[in-house]
């Protein structure tokens, strides 16, 4: 099975954040979500692997070839997506067509104007005119127009109404069928990631937490709950976070762990659970 | 070479937006040349010629097209080189337009060649003066290096004044006439090394 595209140690020094080894690997064929509260990171590995901004470390693969070097080779095949477009918003639909053949060789005007019809999209509109869900099916329809074989999402669901939400993921799932289509899916809304993905990777204030395949992530943790006098030095040492209420408290606990305290309430956790109860933790909220 | 085509054709189509006020430029310009109004055509066609090179960066900057530059495939020197051919071309049709209008309202009997050699020199001037302020936008962007963009004018304005308070403006006329090849040839490598800051700049630019 080869890779879509392989991350390996990845940095990145901001002043006030570093984006420190990071690694992953997608497997061709694939749906991977990538994800972790506000401010982890997503957004600058998209754009290491991207090459939108120089790494401080590490390397990126994208299809096996690295990514600074076959730049040009690895953005003909990879459509992109970001929570907002990347179009002037006076061009029209057909000013879209007219700017991206310029730019891809294998721009397909034809599959274009097909998909745009497919999303109902109005080729003489602006680019303005578009509500959030129309601009997202947009740039879905540019990246299928130049045959991407990679399709990197960044928070694209953010803003999105519920039935917009369920036909992308519908469209994620058709993309991958044929076992040669990958998907990069960065987002905060894990309910979509619970349906679709195959592979997560979750990061937090820069560091990875975990990469791999989603039910083990999933499996890797359980939710534990309490009472008051339940939440003892040792309990706290193990959980990872948690959260007091007033008849007692509720967190997150390596599976292997939770099965040390039978006394707690333990129950499969969402991997919405996962991200909160983590960032509580590694933050000391 | 292909490349760089389709980046000039990529700021032609970037600064459609901006097509009707160009065009109204012209009427505007057109309006004082009719009413003999001279220097007020001449300051405002300089006035469109300098904002004309502004539109492409404040589009960029106002939709914020690196990302779309971040994710197209094409390379950040194509780009570039695109920008400049743009810059060169839109002021070579000012250039022409201008000339075309000047001759059709000229009240004197024009001797082509001469007005050629004169208004081809006040465009390499122009062009070397412009190559100094586009690294600048590449570096500060069009928000910030607005003021870059006026630069030229008025450095153009300062030789000019200068020259002429020191009684040296018609000898140094007279010099650059006898050595017209030196303008051309100046402005070919002002534009490259011009060319390759804005490249260095934009390489490392992080989108």
């Amino acid at each position: 099975m080869s890779d879509a595209i392989n991350v390996k140690n990845i940095s990145k020094i901001y002043p006030g954040f570093t984006l420190k080894d990071i690694t992953f690997d997608l497997p061709k064929g694939y749906i991977m979500g990538f994800i972790g509260p506000n401010g982890a990171g997503k957004t600058t590995t998209i754009k290491l692997i991207l090459n939108m901004i120089q790494r401080d470390g590490g390397t990126v693969e994208v299809f096996g070839l690295e990514n600074i070097a076959h730049d040009a080779e690895i953005k003909e095949q990879t459509g992109v997506v970001f929570d907002n477009h990347y179009f002037v918003d006076e061009w029209t639909l057909n000013d879209i067509n007219r700017v991206m053949a310029l730019f891809f060789s294998n721009w397909q005007s034809s599959i274009y104007q097909k998909k745009l019809e497919q999303y109902q999209l109005n080729p003489v509109k602006k680019v303005k005119e578009l509500s959030k869900g129309m601009r997202l099916k947009l740039m879905l329809a540019v990246a299928f127009s130049h045959d991407a074989k990679l399709l990197i999402l960044d928070e694209p669901t953010s803003g999105l109404d519920p039935v917009a939400r369920d036909e992308l993921l519908d469209t994620l799932a058709e993309f991958i069928q044929d076992g040669e289509h990958s998907v990069l899916f960065s987002t905060h809304i894990t309910s979509d990631l619970e349906k679709v993905a195959d592979y997560i990777t979750f990061i937090n204030d820069g560091r990875l937490i975990y990469t791999g395949i989603k039910d083990e992530f999933i499996d890797s943790f359980r939710l534990v709950k309490g009472g008051k006098e339940d939440l003892t030095p040792d309990v706290k040492a193990h959980l990872i976070g948690y959260r007091e209420y007033g008849s007692g408290f509720e967190g997150i606990m390596y599976t292997e762990y939770a099965n040390y305290f039978p006394n707690l309430l333990s129950e499969k956790s969402s991997i919405d659970n996962i991200i909160v109860f983590t960032y509580k933790g590694t933050n000391g909220l | 070479m292909k490349d760089i085509l389709n980046a000039l054709r990529f700021n032609f189509i970037l600064v459609k937006p901006y097509l009707r006020y160009y065009l109204l430029g012209f009427v505007v310009v057109f309006f004082f040349k009719i009413m003999g109004s001279e220097i007020d055509a001449v300051s405002f066609m300089l006035f469109m010629l300098l904002s004309t090179h502004l539109y492409p960066f404040q589009l960029e900057e106002k939709n914020d097209l690196y990302r779309l530059y971040g994710i197209a495939p094409i390379k950040r020197s194509v780009l570039i080189f695109g920008r400049y051919l743009f810059i060169v071309v839109i002021s070579l049709i000012d250039w022409l337009l201008a000339m075309m209008m000047e001759y059709a309202f000229s009240k004197s009997t024009i001797i082509i060649s001469d007005y050629l050699i004169s208004s081809l020199f006040i465009f390499s001037i122009f062009l070397i003066l412009t190559a100094f302020e586009i690294p600048g936008l590449y570096k500060l962007g069009v928000i910030k290096g607005r003021w870059i963009v006026y630069v030229p004018l008025v450095l153009m304005f300062i030789i000019v004044f200068l020259a002429d308070a020191f009684q040296i403006l018609e000898s140094a006329m007279h010099w650059i006439t006898a050595n017209f090849w030196l303008v051309p040839t100046v402005t070919i490598i002002v534009l490259s090394l011009s060319i390759s800051l804005s490249v260095r700049i934009f390489n490392q630019k992080e989108f």
